[in-house]
């Protein structure tokens, strides 16, 4: 649903409060984007799919939207102000304050639709991918959410 | 009579335990059809490697289903550099979604 998707992105790039999904310092500097990134977009960053959307209909009118959307943020191993920060534990702080901030019942809001409630749903397996390129690995962390709109 | 109750009891707990068996490979029957629909196809290999490896039975009451594929996890949820495709999670929500049809009394 594309206010939904956007609703995600713009739920990601507004919160640049400190340990932020977007604070400029420590955040997901290579922005959100849906499915992939473009190439040579640097880490970390967010990337976000829908899974699934079932209409919940009563007699013929839609009166919900059951989403389901993956959330993965994704980072690299890097040295900032002589502190070595590992990827995974990155990718890790990154999906632990989405979950925060997903979940919170006074956080998203989606354009046009009442948000009945976005909760957590599944985590999804721990990634590490070789970029063969450039020569480091890429750990991600990523999570299921379950989204009910009307 | 007492030994009535009891024949009448094990006869229902055989026939409990069937339905539920019947419920689950339903159940395994629809996951495995419905991601081998949403897995995209270029060779096959994917769409034949998911398949039900366990059938649940009156006696051993458990399935199980699988991609046998070893890339099927990157085409299911992506990496940094492929997008997912979400072919076995979309079927798995499926599956639970529809949970109670398949226990449902034939």
């Amino acid at each position: 649903m594309n206010v939904l998707d956007e609703a995600i992105k713009a739920f990601v790039l507004a919160d640049v409060e400190a340990g932020g999904m977007n604070e400029p310092e420590s955040g997901a500097i290579g922005g959100v984007h849906q499915g992939v990134a473009p190439q040579n977009t640097p880490f970390p960053r967010y990337h976000f799919q829908e899974i699934d959307d079932i209409g919940i209909y009563a007699f013929g009118g839609l009166v919900a939207d059951h989403c389901f959307y993956s959330l993965t943020a994704l980072a690299v191993d890097d040295i900032a102000m002589n502190v070595e920060r590992e990827g995974a534990f990155t990718a890790g702080r990154l999906i632990e304050r989405a979950r925060t901030k997903f979940t919170d019942p006074n956080g998203l809001t989606v354009n046009g639709k009442t948000l009945l409630y976005c909760r957590y749903r599944n985590a999804l397996p721990p990634g590490y991918d070789k970029d063969a390129t450039r020569d480091y690995y890429v750990y991600s962390k990523g999570m299921v959410l379950e989204i009910w709109l009307a | 009579m007492p030994v009535t109750v009891k024949k009448y009891h094990a006869q229902r707990k055989r026939e409990m335990r069937r339905d539920v068996a019947e419920g689950e490979n339903a159940a395994f029957k629809f996951l495995v059809t419905e991601a081998q629909g949403n897995a995209p196809e270029k060779t096959g290999r994917l769409k034949r490697s998911i398949r039900q490896y366990l059938k649940a039975t009156a006696s051993k009451p458990s399935a199980a289903a699988r991609v046998e594929a070893p890339y099927g996890r990157i085409v299911d949820q992506g990496t940094a550099f492929i997008a997912p495709t979400f072919f076995w999670t979309r079927a798995l929500l499926a599956m639970q979604a529809r949970m109670p049809e398949f226990f449902k009394k034939r």
